[in-house]
């Protein structure tokens, strides 16, 4: 245990950490007060200026006096008629050149409402989909830590130092992952805990807090801990693969080739059968917590189990070779 | 008691290209306890990767190790009466002297006052919130020691010690290290530096492409690098030279005197068989052989 308490000390204190943590404030501040000054209670109106409103409205009573649709039916622009312009089921219109039809065509086109008015608001709701695209940036920032915490380990040396007076390795290697995995899912709860605190004023202020229920946020909790949870397997494989490295350009190195190349061009491209047992499909399944049409039969369960299974099955190997391997 | 046993220890390294790279070759030592213990070898010898082999850093191809009557895959039973540094020591670059050597500490519940301790100790009190990465060689080397002697530790296996020391730095590392045996521990130090070594160490083995070449106490291990010789001054050296060799001994001329193969017993003969050709010594005296002489005169013919 003294072991464990001094790595996860030695993890919070490095630099890198210190660096990754101000950065991602920095962000989420600059994006809490971007979000508050750009939410507006008022709506905007869009669409085509009140000239352009008036050509299109003539050219479509204009067709529509030539026996073409009704103004706001098929063919024509968005909007709809308004109630009792068309005809019921079954009753036809008046026939062309008809003073009739014209009155119906004209009014039909003045019933005609163009564009709409955009909600500039900012609704709190919309940090569920946010945090669910941040998790990959999350796990980006879970894989940098881990990797280049066991990296700078061999790169500084202090690896051998460390084991000359803690000579078993597997114990070494058991503290150094639970500490880099444990500080990357602790720095991402607290990131996403700050995010939505520095969100949520531009929603109550400036904004939406509508459909933020008891339910909502179960839900938003559960994308959190979703976040948190697929950031620790990051860890745990950029742990893995920077031990592997003893390098943390190694570490980083090979996730991005992997990542990018192999899996994301290689594998998931040529190799469409392989899908199933990609990364980032079944991480794509486990933050939405919902089946990908593209993976068949892979449950968010399942998926995060395969996760797993890799994150631990890495982290052995580089545990053995760990053992094995001579430090010089 | 032995705390340090090396049986048939023999390490290879594979090559990148191919092949593979003896370190250590069929290695036999043993250091009784108590006392400094030189352990000399010019570079690649192996002696570094001897070192690492002890402390279970490096497996061995073949052979065994035991340090404090321990084999070294069970080490952990035995690590915390053991301090030691490996080559450059190495620590986290933006943590303080103090604050490593502090994190380290932990492992064994060592606390601040005996972080402190040591590091006045070394000669670093004042340092010890700078950064390591900020320490010039010779810092890191004291840390390096403070780290090793954290444990109060009965062995201390030290690898270079003095490297990047200034001439005050190293006297103090030799007087430390001296103080350290007198107190009971075993100090097992690998160097370069020969005069530090003969000056402090009480036994000595040498090593050379992997192999001990000599071991044992200084003393013996001093008179093995070469026969014994004496020098003698004379006025007529050329003469002397003569009357030497029809004497009976080996001898040569050197520009201002001469040196004869002979164990100092032998001095009254010499002098005596100068005397009856009337030729009489200025100054005779045994040849005094440095463990720089012996260590060079002994790799040179493992070379050979």
């Amino acid at each position: 245990m003294r072991l464990l308490g001094i790595e996860i000390r030695r993890a919070f204190a490095r630099r890198l950490t210190k660096i990754v943590v101000v950065v991602a404030l920095a962000g989420i501040i600059a994006g809490g007060l971007t979000t508050y000054f750009k939410s507006q209670r008022a709506t905007v109106h869009v669409g085509p200026s009140a000239t352009q409103e008036q050509q299109i409205k003539n050219d479509l009573i204009q067709s529509c006096l030539r026996g073409g649709p009704l103004p706001g039916q098929e063919g024509g622009p968005p909007g709809a008629p308004g109630e009792g312009v068309v005809p019921a089921p079954g009753q036809s219109l008046p026939p062309v050149g008809t003073a009739d039809r014209q009155a119906v065509c004209a009014k039909a086109a003045d019933q005609i409402q163009f564009g709409g008015f955009e909600d500039k608001r900012f609704h709190l709701t919309r940090i569920m989909d946010l945090f669910k695209h941040l998790s990959v940036w999350f796990a980006i920032l879970a894989w940098l830590l881990a990797a280049s915490y066991i990296g700078a380990e061999w790169r500084t040396g202090m690896m051998a130092t460390l084991l000359t007076w803690e000579p078993r390795r597997v114990r070494v290697m058991v503290a150094k992952a639970i500490a880099a995995v444990l500080v990357a899912f602790v720095i991402v709860m607290v990131l996403q805990a700050i995010l939505v605190g520095a969100l949520y004023p531009a929603a109550a202020y400036r904004g939406s807090t509508a459909g933020t229920n008891e339910a909502f946020w179960r839900t938003f909790s559960y994308v959190g801990l979703r976040s948190g949870a697929l950031a620790a397997l990051a860890a745990t494989l950029g742990f893995a693969v920077g031990a592997l490295g003893r390098n943390t350009a190694a570490g980083l190195g090979a996730g991005f080739v992997y990542l990018a190349v192999i899996e994301g061009g290689l594998l998931g491209g040529l190799i469409p059968s392989v899908r199933p047992w990609l990364i980032v499909g079944n991480a794509i399944i486990f933050i939405n917590n919902e089946r990908n049409p593209d993976i068949r039969g892979r449950s968010p369960t399942q998926a995060i189990l395969l996760l797993v299974g890799y994150a631990v099955g890495l982290w052995l190997i580089a545990t053995l070779v760990t053992k094995k391997r001579d430090v010089t | 008691m032995a705390v340090i046993e090396i049986e048939g220890l023999r390490k290879e390294f594979r090559r990148l290209r191919g092949g593979r790279n003896v370190a250590v070759d069929g290695l036999d030592l043993s250091v009784e306890h108590g006392g400094v213990y030189g352990f000399l070898g010019p570079n690649g010898a192996g002696k570094t990767t001897t070192i690492r082999c002890l402390l279970g850093l490096v497996a061995p191809s073949a052979g065994r190790t035991r340090v404090l009557d321990t084999e070294t895959p069970h080490l952990h039973t035995v690590i915390d009466r053991i301090g030691s540094m490996v080559e450059t020591p190495a620590f986290f670059p933006t943590f303080s002297g103090r604050r490593n050597l502090r994190l380290l500490g932990r492992i064994d519940g060592i606390g601040p006052a005996a972080v402190d301790s040591v590091l006045e100790r070394v000669g670093l009190g004042d340092r010890g919130d700078d950064s390591f990465k900020h320490y010039s060689l010779g810092m890191k080397q004291r840390l390096g020691i403070a780290a090793a002697l954290l444990r109060e530790p009965e062995l201390l296996i030290l690898d270079e010690p003095a490297n990047g020391l200034d001439p005050a730095g190293i006297k103090e590392v030799r007087q430390l290290l001296r103080t350290l045996a007198d107190e009971g521990r075993t100090v097992f130090l690998s160097s370069h530096l020969l005069g530090e070594v003969q000056q402090i160490c009480d036994h000595v083995a040498i090593l050379a492409r992997g192999k001990c070449i000599a071991q044992g106490p200084v003393a013996d291990v001093l008179s093995r690098g070469e026969a014994a010789r004496m020098v003698v001054k004379a006025e007529d050296l050329e003469g002397a030279l003569e009357v030497l060799r029809a004497a009976g001994f080996e001898a040569v001329i050197n520009p201002d005197h001469i040196l004869v193969t002979a164990p100092p017993s032998e001095g009254a003969r010499i002098s005596r068989a100068l005397a009856t050709k009337r030729m009489y010594v200025s100054e005779l005296r045994p040849m005094e052989v440095s463990l720089e002489d012996v260590f060079l005169e002994l790799t040179k013919e493992e070379g050979a």
